[in-house]
């Protein structure tokens, strides 16, 4: 019998395509990790990933294979991800490099598959893309109509002077 | 400035009424189209909260103002950040915003913890820079800003506006909890903003003035201090609020800048009436107090102690619900008595925290305030002096039998104006210099704690989950069988818990995690309880000691008690000193007690130090145990009588019969003047207050040493 770490397991993504994976890169989802140990035969029953398509299991499944021996996270990694720091490996900002598209897909799935230094990069790659914009730069960069009425403007504006004095 | 934009009061029917459908009519429309977002839109807010919380400000509050969706979305984290916890100073503009916010329906519940600075612009300021050799040398425009935010601030103070305000504001924070005054920025916590600071240093190129740099500049500082506190406590009065948990007065420990109680605690009946309500819930209390200087510009008299005694009585009303009390003083001489006022008038027997900090205090007053502790779980004491020649033994005594005592500390204690060490010193070769201490001063690290607590305090919420937890109550005597409690505290020579065969010596160590303290308390040092970076000397200067601990080492403290040198003998005030000449002679003795012992000191030899007594021969630093009647010499006299009809017969540890003094009961006359209706009249017509309050009426005063 296969060790643990030569393990392999079979993820199914939303569009019914099955990708065979390391036990060890999958277990970085929890939630992958949880159902292995729920099913207790991995390998065997294929793993539905109900809300990842193909095309973003795999790009996470490669996120994973990079980061597949780094310690398990700790609580205060998870206090950590709170943080106002936006600092990013080098290789997870190239891994980021994606179309506006992929990279909310990305951040959905890792929040769904419970991976998250995964969600902390992703998250952090947004706040970098915010950072420094007016609105009008913010909804430009991500293609939002300003919904607001002008009242409801000045409101917002109100309530971010209330938050701090200039 | 008054009218800048954020200050202006907002009663645009906008605020009201548009908030709350910006956020039912984008929930709605968020969820009708759902189908329809892409990319950003389509997280959910627990993801657009995690990316908001990693933004600054700035950012933040443009991201608030892309769209609705992302306004809802990012709300939760934009409102615990910025509105959960805020301080205000006393000016239009920085009131109006929390009037502002206390209105608005989507903020209001959520500001749970205000904040109050005593930042003002004073006069001060305005002539130092006027008459050169100021290191604020402001522009013509810096100047106008500072000269406008003064008269601003003077007249909010003489029409009454910020009482108005605050008043206004307080009465819609349905759930206001905490509210703490500060006089200055250091005594907040970090995550919190103070509206108004930012702006009032950029425009005028200086900050506010907070408290007196020194001495000098006390009488101006005074009147505005009891200005900003006692419109805080009438603006809690009218509002008709009654959430507020605790309050808190964060002064300058170091510096006697605290609370007079003659002027400051000194309310209308009327006033005290709707404070008693507003505080109903009040659970924590700390207070300040300097027993200095009561009324600014006046020499103190015995006249104005006998005013602070009555106000102290009178707003004791205010505290009746509190469990959680800490005192803070500065060890004058009138801060025992002011101690003894405010604690004859409290129902000690509910606390289960009592925390003091800074007090010149008699023996008897102490034990009879310790006595009564019969619920306290935490119990501090830090630069407490006992005077008149008493001793700390009569008190480790009465602590060892406290039933619900968990937690103890005592750092930095004096008898007579020197230094009160609970272990003695042992011969220089028996020292091991080289032992590790667990807390390193350097880093800060201390050994041993598998789970160090970062707040360094004793978890409260543990302590009321473990109210009913009397284990240890089993092995001691009732207290409240007074006379035997008594018979047992004092002839029973160092009783011992039940199941313990020996008490371990604090060299021996007792906790269960070694050396560090079980609850990973940040005040425990090392094994021979010192003050932190004092690594050789002074052993039992700086004790922390929990649970079992405090049974087994409390007898070992009182057999080993000794004094060290003077503490004012071997400071360095490179002439500060001076200064303080106008001092009453107090605590410190040659200064008046204005400092008492704040840092840790270079090790000294016990016994060796100026004024200490020569140690009988063979038994260097350890003077005699306590007997019964060495005790009462220790006391240096009567016992304190409790005032009649002022405190209900509380639980606790009989005084009287614990020192073996049935001729001085609780029965007996005070000791302190009688009623003085005249003094008290004297004080209202000089009172600069008594255009707004009226000193309530008259009671025996005989709650004052």
């Amino acid at each position: 019998m296969a060790s643990e770490g030569e393990q392999t397991v079979k993820l199914v993504s939303s569009d019914n395509v099955e990708i065979v994976t390391e036990r060890k890169v999958a277990e970085r989802s929890m939630l992958i990790k949880n159902m292995i140990e729920d099913l207790g035969a991995p390998g065997e029953e294929p793993i539905p990933i109900m809300n990842v398509s193909e095309a973003v299991l795999r790009k996470v499944l490669e996120w994973c294979t990079h980061h597949k021996n780094d310690p398990a996270p700790s609580q205060d990694d998870d206090a950590d991800s709170r943080k106002k720091t936006t600092d990013i490996e080098d290789w997870d900002q190239k891994f980021m490099q994606v179309d506006q598209e992929m990279l909310f897909e990305i951040i959905l799935a890792a929040n769904y598959m419970d991976i998250k230094a995964l969600l902390d990069v992703g998250c952090k790659t947004v706040a970098n893309m915010i950072k420094g914009k007016s609105p009008e730069e913010i909804r430009k960069t991500f293609n939002i109509q300003n919904d607001f009425t002008p009242e409801e403007e000045d409101q917002i504006r109100r309530e971010n002077e209330w938050a701090e004095d200039r | 400035m008054a009218t800048d934009d954020a200050g202006t009061i907002d009663n645009s029917p906008v605020m009201a009424s548009a908030s709350t459908p910006t956020v039912a009519s984008t929930n709605t429309a968020t969820s009708e189209a759902n189908g329809d977002k892409h990319g950003f839109l389509k997280l959910p807010e627990e993801l657009v909260s995690n990316i908001a919380c990693k933004l600054g400000s700035d950012d933040l509050f443009s991201l608030r103002l892309t769209c609705r969706d992302l306004e809802v979305k990012s709300f939760h984290e934009f409102v615990h950040e910025y509105f959960g916890s805020k301080c205000f100073m006393f000016t239009t503009e920085s009131l109006k915003v929390l009037v502002n916010i206390a209105k608005s329906p989507k903020l209001n519940h959520y500001l749970k913890k205000v904040y109050i600075t005593t930042a003002s612009a004073t006069n001060r300021q305005v002539h130092c820079c006027q008459h050169g050799n100021c290191a604020w040398n402001p522009t013509v425009r810096q100047h106008e800003a500072f000269t406008e935010y003064k008269y601003d601030q003077e007249r909010l103070q003489d029409q009454g506006g910020d009482l108005k305000l605050l008043s206004e504001a307080f009465s819609h924070l349905s759930h206001l909890s905490h509210l703490t005054l500060v006089d200055h920025p250091k005594q907040l916590p970090v995550s919190v903003e103070c509206y108004g600071l930012r702006k009032f240093v950029r425009t005028t190129g200086i900050p506010p003035s907070y408290r007196p740099v020194d001495a000098s500049f006390a009488n101006e500082y005074y009147p505005w201090l009891t200005h900003v506190f006692r419109t805080t406590m009438l603006a809690v009065a009218k509002s008709g609020i009654n959430t507020i948990t605790e309050l808190h007065t964060h002064l300058n420990m170091n510096s006697p800048y605290g609370l007079s109680p003659t002027t400051d605690l000194q309310f209308k009946a009327t006033t005290l009436d709707q404070l008693a309500k507003a505080f109903s819930n009040l659970t924590t209390v700390d207070l300040c107090f300097r027993s200095r200087a009561l009324r600014a510009g006046k020499k103190d008299s015995q006249e104005e102690l006998k005013v602070a005694g009555r106000s102290l009585k009178s707003f004791a009303r205010v505290l009746k619900n509190v469990k959680r009390l800490t005192l803070a003083g500065d060890v004058g001489q009138w801060s025992g008595p002011i101690l003894k006022s405010l604690a004859n008038n409290i129902d000690l027997s509910k606390l289960t925290s009592f925390q003091l900090d800074g007090f010149l205090v008699n023996v008897n007053t102490l034990a009879a305030i310790v006595c009564q502790l019969s619920s306290a779980q935490m119990i501090s004491f830090t630069m407490v002096e006992i005077d008149r020649g008493g001793s700390w033994v009569p008190i480790l005594k009465v602590l060892e039998k406290l039933p619900s005592l968990k937690h103890l500390h005592m750092h930095y204690l004096q008898a007579d104006g020197q230094k009160c060490f609970f272990l003695e010193k042992p011969d220089e070769e028996e020292e091991d210099l080289t032992e590790p201490s667990w807390f390193d001063p350097l880093t800060g690290d201390m050994g041993g704690h598998d789970n160090d607590d970062e707040s360094g305090w004793y978890d409260e919420d543990e302590d009321e989950e473990d109210d009913d937890d009397d284990e240890d109550g089993e092995s001691l005597p009732d207290l409240l069988d007074h006379e035997g409690a008594a018979q047992e505290a004092v002839d029973s020579p160092m009783p011992q818990p039940k199941g313990k065969k020996s008490v371990k010596t604090p060299a021996q160590g007792s906790s269960a995690k070694g050396n560090g303290s079980p609850s990973g308390c940040l005040e425990r040092t090392d094994k021979n309880h010192r003050a932190p970076g004092v690594k050789t000397g002074e052993r039992g200067y700086y004790i922390c000691l929990e649970e079992d601990e405090i049974r087994e080492q409390l007898p070992t403290f009182a057999k080993e008690y000794n004094l060290g040198g003077d503490v004012m003998g071997e400071l360095d005030f490179n002439g500060l000193l001076g200064n303080l000449a106008q001092m009453p002679p107090g605590a410190g003795g040659n200064i008046g007690g204005m400092f008492a012992m704040p840092l840790p000191m270079p090790a000294q030899p016990p016994a060796q130090g100026a004024g200490a007594p020569a140690p009988p021969a063979g038994a260097p630093n350890i003077p005699p145990v306590p007997t019964l009647g060495g005790i009462i010499s220790l006391l240096g006299g009567p016992l304190p009588p409790q005032p009649p009809g002022q405190n209900p017969p509380a639980p606790g540890i009989p005084l009287a019969s614990l020192f073996g003094n049935p001729g001085h009961t609780g029965n007996a006359p005070a000791t302190a003047a009688p009623a003085n209706t005249t003094n008290q009249q004297d004080d209202h017509e000089e009172g600069w207050w008594q255009d707004s309050e009226v000193v309530e009426g008259g009671g025996a005063l005989d709650d004052v040493d």
